[in-house]
């Protein structure tokens, strides 16, 4: 039997609707239907609010700060037919989203410095976040949503370096080579322990020949089940035409203790955040930040210091400077995303259980460098991505993932996460810390590190303007050290004041320093917040 | 709305690349006619008021910053460890900007708040220091000098701690820093009665390890370091139980 209905094509489907329902049903169809490119179908999770119809009561709402955690706020409120107002301090959309490229400017207080790379599309640095884990679903809607081009980030490279003057005679060690060896120590010591497992355990004889055989390939030992090296290191020589040559394996488990690889850095691609594998804009993470700009751009008012707020059942007043003016903004409700340790400096009327929290956060130190090279040398070591770990308060340099083999690169230099190590880069003058960068880089990479350094740009986020902090946290006061107690903080923090206001941002989360958690954790307020309204049949 | 458009607008269409985003921008530009026309509608109250002793240099980022560390109304923020400033006299906090620009102060402190002020009064030409202290004075509370208020000693027994600091200050802090702690400009004496007991303990410890004072041009805090160096912790711990009953809370 053939059925024929007369089928329509989707073009024709197209035109029919948009004559019908103009050009937001076209868009809504076409995205259905799969047209639209990027655009895919939202998953069944996506966030949404209920569309206020035209015969609602209006609602205003006013946000403070067009970080991730504001304009994701302000583009789900704006899209549903809510009044939105952010306030932003800055002159700068976007918060810690910021890519330093050629003509911007690091507004660090005291260290302001210029980015002079070169006018090219891939010398960039993502001063904040520069990856996206796959289990960000949250920011990877949006990115579908916007048609933001992704690629594959590198965050991991076996390839790269372990670097720490103790460590090999201060001389680099692939990372591979560090993990073979350490994987196959640590497999011997197995091995010598199983007749004491033996006897805690009783093994059937299946059983311990399956353990034997799983300590034997986690670690590349020989049949009598010790560890002489292993190809997983990579050859010394030969491998293709010639036998391969196994590298010398260190001579003991306690020459690679010297190093602080082990400690966390060997096994930090396995949290799930920082896991392969990782997406990246391309052309840099602000891309973001624009795709959200010409959503709710027209609502962000920049240049806006707020000064004071006021949180009562009604509603929210809040106070801000903007040129030699002070001016007052009264809403329905307010999302505070102010790091708690500058909202704490301003006049409030926050209830004494939310003032007291806010009083023990302080700014986190977080510091990053970024310099352009005139060549890629590192290519030439047979780097393409990823991360070497050194033993130096500026941690890490990373390779870039993108333009291989292209003229130029620009390598993250150093990145400072320690509390302690902070203050000794974050310290110095910008000029100071390229200069430390380059003498770090010289004893991982040689000469061609500074001989190829053109130009750099460095930022400690705790002196950054209107942030003082990578985020806001609980500082090492004795009351705030455990972690029952940081966690039963950030709850408090997260519940609303008069059902009115909403603290938000990262810092409120128990993911702090990621893009999702701000959009979670503003996901969450707006769910609130139609709760409220619901409660009061608004 | 009192913001600028076409200045976000512009910054944006010149990175839009790729043809998603380009059905994105047109898109976005069809979202934008409709909330305009919202926004035009929307009657959100906003009032202007400019405070009166304002300087105009509050245009500049520098002034806004500030306030982002030593809070609104410069009443100071324990969370950024940044002094109340909107107390001080207009001679002393000239003199802590020249001693900051003078490497007295914040140079190689061990204290990245301290080296913060450090650097960013380094970075402001003297045309903007001057700026700076005006607008600090901008936001003086009062003509008239902070005074420790009087406590009222017959309410509750005092704690011996509170009556050791009271003796130690009468003994070793009056003369320069004033019975009321209105402080002395002769001597280059802050009011202490300006500060808050957190950062005045601060100040005392670092005169004690060195961290302050001990430039040799800098001859008042010389004298800060000799006096401080006198003080045990037990004594500091006293002056502190006393300076934060006599020092306004506010």
């Amino acid at each position: 039997m053939t059925i024929n209905r007369n089928p329509i094509s989707r073009r024709q489907l197209l035109l029919r609707l948009g004559a019908l329902g103009g050009s937001a049903a076209v868009y809504s169809a076409a995205s259905a239907i799969g047209l639209m490119g990027g655009t895919l179908a939202a998953p069944a999770d996506r966030f949404s609010l209920r569309k206020r119809a035209p015969s609602d009561t209006r609602v205003s709402v006013v946000i403070i700060g067009a970080g991730i955690g504001g304009l994701s706020a302000a583009y789900e409120l704006s899209r549903a037919g809510y009044e939105v107002t952010i306030l932003e301090a800055s002159d700068r959309i976007g918060g810690r989203n910021l890519t330093a490229r050629t003509g911007v400017t690091i507004n660090e207080l005291g260290n302001t410095n210029a980015c002079s790379f070169d006018n090219d599309p891939n010398l960039y640095f993502n001063c904040g976040p520069a990856r996206i884990p796959g289990h960000h679903t949250r920011l990877l809607s949006y990115c579908r949503d916007f048609g933001i081009e992704l690629e594959n980030f590198v965050n991991n490279n076996p390839q790269a370096y372990v670097y720490s003057d103790k460590l090999n005679d201060g001389r680099p060690v692939r990372q591979r080579e560090y993990l073979a060896d350490a994987k196959g120590f640590m497999a011997e010591f197995a091995a010598k322990g199983i007749s004491q497992a033996r006897l805690d355990a009783p093994l059937s004889q299946e059983d311990e020949e399956q353990l034997i055989g799983f300590i034997q390939s986690f670690g590349d030992l020989t049949n009598d089940m010790t560890y002489k090296g292993t190809s997983r290191a990579g050859y010394q020589e030969g491998g293709l035409v010639r036998p391969g040559v196994v590298k010398q394996r260190a001579e003991t488990i306690d020459d690679l203790l010297q190093s602080p690889y082990w400690q966390y850095q060997m096994y930090f691609d396995e949290a799930e955040s920082q896991a392969p594998s990782m997406l990246t804009p391309t052309g840099g993470m602000d891309n973001v930040v624009n795709a959200f700009v010409e959503q709710v751009g027209q609502y962000v008012v920049t240049g806006a210091q707020v000064t004071s707020f006021r949180v009562s059942p009604e509603g929210a007043e809040v106070t801000y400077f903007r040129g030699s003016t002070s001016e007052t903004i009264t809403a329905d409700f307010c999302l505070n995303s102010m790091p708690g340790h500058l909202i704490n400096g301003i006049d409030h009327n926050l209830p004494s259980e939310h003032a007291s929290i806010v009083q023990k956060m302080v700014g986190t130190k977080l510091t990053k460098v970024g310099l352009q090279m005139k060549r890629r040398f590192w290519e030439d070591e047979m780097i393409y991505g990823g991360i070497t770990w050194v033993d130096h308060p500026l941690t890490q340099i990373w390779y870039p993932s993108h333009n291989t083999f292209g003229e130029k690169g620009v390598l993250l230099g150093g990145y400072c996460f320690g509390p302690r190590e902070n203050d000794a880069i974050a310290n110095m003058s910008h000029a100071d810390r390229l200069e430390e960068a380059l003498r770090l880089g010289e004893s991982v990479h040689g000469p061609a590190y500074r001989d190829n350094f053109e130009c750099g740009v460095s930022l400690s986020w705790q002196n950054f303007e209107h942030m003082l902090g990578c985020g806001s946290h609980f500082g090492m006061q004795q009351d705030t050290q455990d972690e029952t107690t940081t966690h039963m903080l950030k709850k408090k923090l997260q519940d609303p004041v008069h059902d009115r206001y909403f603290m938000i941002g990262d810092q409120v989360s128990f993911h702090p320093g990621w893009q999702e958690a701000a959009i979670a954790v503003s996901h969450q307020a707006l769910h609130r917040l139609e709760a409220s309204l619901a409660s009061r049949r608004l | 709305m009192p913001f600028s458009l076409s200045k976000t607008l512009g910054t944006l269409c010149g990175k839009a690349t790729g043809s998603t985003t380009f059905v994105t921008l047109a898109i976005a530009g069809a979202l934008l006619a409709t909330s305009l026309a919202r926004a035009e509608e929307a009657e959100i109250a906003t009032a202007s008021a400019k405070p009166a002793d304002v300087p105009s240099a509050m245009e500049s980022r520098t002034f806004g910053s500030c306030i982002t560390c030593h809070g609104s109304g410069l009443k100071g923020n324990f969370a950024t460890r940044a002094p109340a400033l909107n107390q001080l006299p207009s001679w002393y906090i000239r003199r802590q900007l020249e001693s900051f620009t003078s490497d007295y102060r914040g140079k190689g402190d061990s204290d990245h708040y301290s080296v913060a002020m450090y650097r960013m009064a380094n970075s402001l030409d003297p045309g903007a220091l001057e700026d700076a202290a005006r607008f600090v004075e901008s936001w003086h509370l009062s003509d008239s000098p902070a005074t420790f208020s009087a406590p009222d000693e017959q309410a509750a027994p005092k704690a011996a701690e509170y009556l050791a600091g009271k003796g130690l200050y009468e003994t070793k802090c009056a003369d320069c820093h004033g019975t009321r702690g209105e402080g002395n400009e002769h001597v280059a004496a802050p009011p202490l009665a300006a500060l808050k007991p957190w950062y005045i303990e601060k100040q005392v410890q670092k005169f004690r390890a060195g961290q302050r004072g001990t430039a040799e041009a800098d001859v008042y805090g010389q004298i800060m370091v000799s006096a401080a160096a006198d003080l045990s912790s037990e004594d500091i711990s006293a002056l502190n139980a006393y300076l934060s009953e006599v020092i306004n809370k506010d």
